[in-house]
């Protein structure tokens, strides 16, 4: 790693009072409203009662997810109390100087570091909005919503499908301007239910779209048997397919991952297993893994496994599209319990990878680079560290540079560029 | 070993999972019949020590879950008889889904007669923390349950308890129990 600075810090919570303000007044099918003029000192009207945040700002939400637009825009996706918000700035991140809500109350908001609500540029410079609402019997509904003025506002949304059963929403844009929507999907075993045949996990659902998220095709299940409670992840090769990643059910009862290539015609490629760790457990792990791949075609990944005598987080990569993968290799210090890895490729050979250790005491975000397509990895270096509640850590792209993004309660929402401006 | 037996007839885990199946996975159908709902109770970070001091001396049997997880949604009617037929055991229930779910995890418990000693919720968003109090080494996997029968080793099982092992849990609490007086 050549350099690590910070270029921006969270700047958010001043202005997010006015943006529930703003939600709960305006209008259900846009809420513009800037809050430049909102003041912190507008706290919550009532104080939290516990170790949980009841403020409605950036620094009291679950999670926190960047995107980069061009001229330095950078839009920040987070929720609280059932409602998204986007943070904006125009300055690379140094600032974020309005908030917006995305949406009205949507009760209940599927929204921890896990089901995170997210944001992807389109290629005619809108944006498109990705999010789950659980309905009073907490099955998930997928729903999105676009902005065609910047974030400042957006459209009522939508769910992808005229019934509830889905979870864990993850969009991809292709250099093709097709954007692809994948998520954990219940159909198929509501309808083998129906038939008294058992299937206890989900489907791998996939759409796509043509004209910048406005109409969604497919949206059929591509892969069964998918485990329902760990999040998915997503790339994009060099010659602009999408790949996508997750926890697989494999013989009905081994929670081990997998990942396939989605054809032009929206079919899947072969699933590939990333790995055979052999975890045998009828539980929920919530622990989603992570998938980069680089501008030679290398799939690489990142995920954790409890199986016996195994239990920490690894990494694999592919040179032949998943037909095979390295052996996997343990990341972390299993000591301090490393969790949550992330893994994003830069420009060249270039990778990061990002996870979370915690000794009982203080969460730390770790790092380590690789030049060389993951063959050799450099020295672990400390991202930050915090003493009370956080994020998952996130690693974005922004051509071939690379960010760390993190939200803690104590220190607010920074956004870290891992290499040098000139690389 | 035969009360084992009958207790586990009695209790048809294969009827109850079956008949429960889709209500529990999708939250679909109508909840079995519901009694008034227990309060669950806010777990902070450092309580769990007097938690565990409180109920020393007493068969313990901590149960962690949450409302998005489906095994453990599945095996609650299992649980509700569990807490039923087992009166000695102090049955304690923890969500993971944070107080601002509490209400539903209330409702969750309420609609399968899921009655524990203690009910608690996650009340601090330092979910690392909160893991750590119950185990220094969990990571988060859901259902999660902890068997701490008086002198005996901590068990600890993820994922569903099958009848099998809960009556064998049940058989070595009693092998160990002090004499009677």
């Amino acid at each position: 790693m050549k350099s690590s600075f910070v270029v921006g810090l969270g700047l958010i919570k001043r202005a997010a009072l006015g943006a529930v303000l703003a939600a709960l007044l305006g209008t259900p099918t846009a809420f513009a409203h800037e809050v430049h003029g909102a003041h912190e000192g507008h706290a919550a009207a009532s104080p939290a009662p516990s170790g949980e945040c009841a403020k409605a700002s950036i620094e009291c939400a679950r999670s926190a997810t960047p995107i980069f637009g061009p001229d330095g825009m950078v839009w920040v996706v987070w929720s609280h109390g059932d409602v998204v918000y986007v943070s904006m700035s125009m300055d690379g991140g140094e600032s974020f100087d309005m908030v917006h809500a995305a949406t009205g109350k949507m009760p209940t908001l599927d929204d921890n570091s896990e089901a995170r609500p997210r944001l992807t540029l389109m290629a005619d410079g809108s944006l498109l909005l990705v999010f789950t609402q659980r309905d009073s019997h907490y099955v998930g509904r997928l729903f999105t919503a676009r902005s065609t003025d910047g974030g400042h506002s957006f459209s009522t949304p939508q769910p992808m499908l005229g019934e509830a059963g889905q979870r864990f929403g993850t969009p991809l844009i292709l250099p093709s301007g097709r954007v692809v929507l994948s998520w954990l999907d219940l159909r198929n075993q509501k309808a083998a239910k129906a038939r008294g045949q058992s299937y206890k996990d989900t489907g791998v659902a996939v759409a796509w779209s043509d004209d910048n998220g406005q109409t969604f095709m497919g949206r059929s299940i591509l892969a069964d048997y998918s485990c329902d409670c760990c999040r998915m992840a997503a790339s994009v090769t060099p010659d602009g397919h999408a790949v996508f990643a997750w926890r697989q059910v494999f013989d009905g009862t081994t929670r081990d991952h997998a990942a396939a290539r989605l054809n032009d015609d929206g079919s899947f490629g072969p699933v590939r297993r990333i790995a055979e760790d052999g975890w045998k457990i009828d539980a929920c792990p919530m622990h989603g893994p992570s998938i980069a791949i680089g501008p030679d075609g290398a799939w690489h990944a990142t995920w954790f496994t409890g199986a016996p005598g195994k239990t920490g987080i690894y990494y694999a990569r592919s040179s032949n599209e998943g037909a095979s993968f390295s052996a996997p290799q343990a990341i972390g210090n299993s000591a301090n319990k490393p969790t949550r890895p992330q893994i994003v490729a830069g420009g060249g050979q270039n990778l990061w990878r990002a996870w979370k250790e915690f000794d009982g005491k203080v969460s730390t975000v770790l790092l380590q680079h690789s030049g060389d397509g993951g063959v050799h990895w450099d020295a672990v270096v400390e991202g930050g560290r915090t003493k009370g509640a956080s994020d998952h850590p996130q690693l974005v792209a922004n051509g071939d540079a690379v960010y760390l993004s993190w939200l803690t309660r104590e220190e607010g929402y920074r956004l870290t560029r891992l290499n040098g401006s000139g690389s | 070993m035969r009360v084992d037996f009958l207790q586990a007839s009695r209790l048809r885990p294969a009827r109850v999972l079956g008949a429960l199946l889709l209500t529990a996975t999708l939250g679909l159908g109508a909840m079995p019949a519901s009694a008034a709902a227990q309060p669950v109770q806010p777990l902070r970070v450092g309580d769990m020590p007097q938690i565990r001091a409180s109920l020393k001396g007493r068969p313990m049997l901590m149960h962690v879950w949450s409302l998005t997880c489906a095994p453990c949604l599945l095996e609650m009617p299992l649980w509700a008889e569990r807490i039923r037929q087992h009166p000695e055991v102090a049955f304690v229930f923890v969500n993971t889904d944070g107080l601002r779910h509490a209400a539903a995890a209330e409702r969750r418990l309420a609609g399968y007669g899921v009655r524990p000693a203690r009910s608690l919720i996650f009340a601090d968003d330092f979910v690392e923390r909160l893991q750590y109090d119950i185990a220094p080494d969990w990571v988060g996997e859901l259902p999660r349950t902890e068997w701490n029968p008086p002198r005996q080793k901590t068990i600890v099982s993820l994922g569903p308890v099958s009848d099998a092992l809960f009556q064998q849990w049940m058989a070595g609490a009693r092998k160990g129990a002090p004499a009677a007086p």
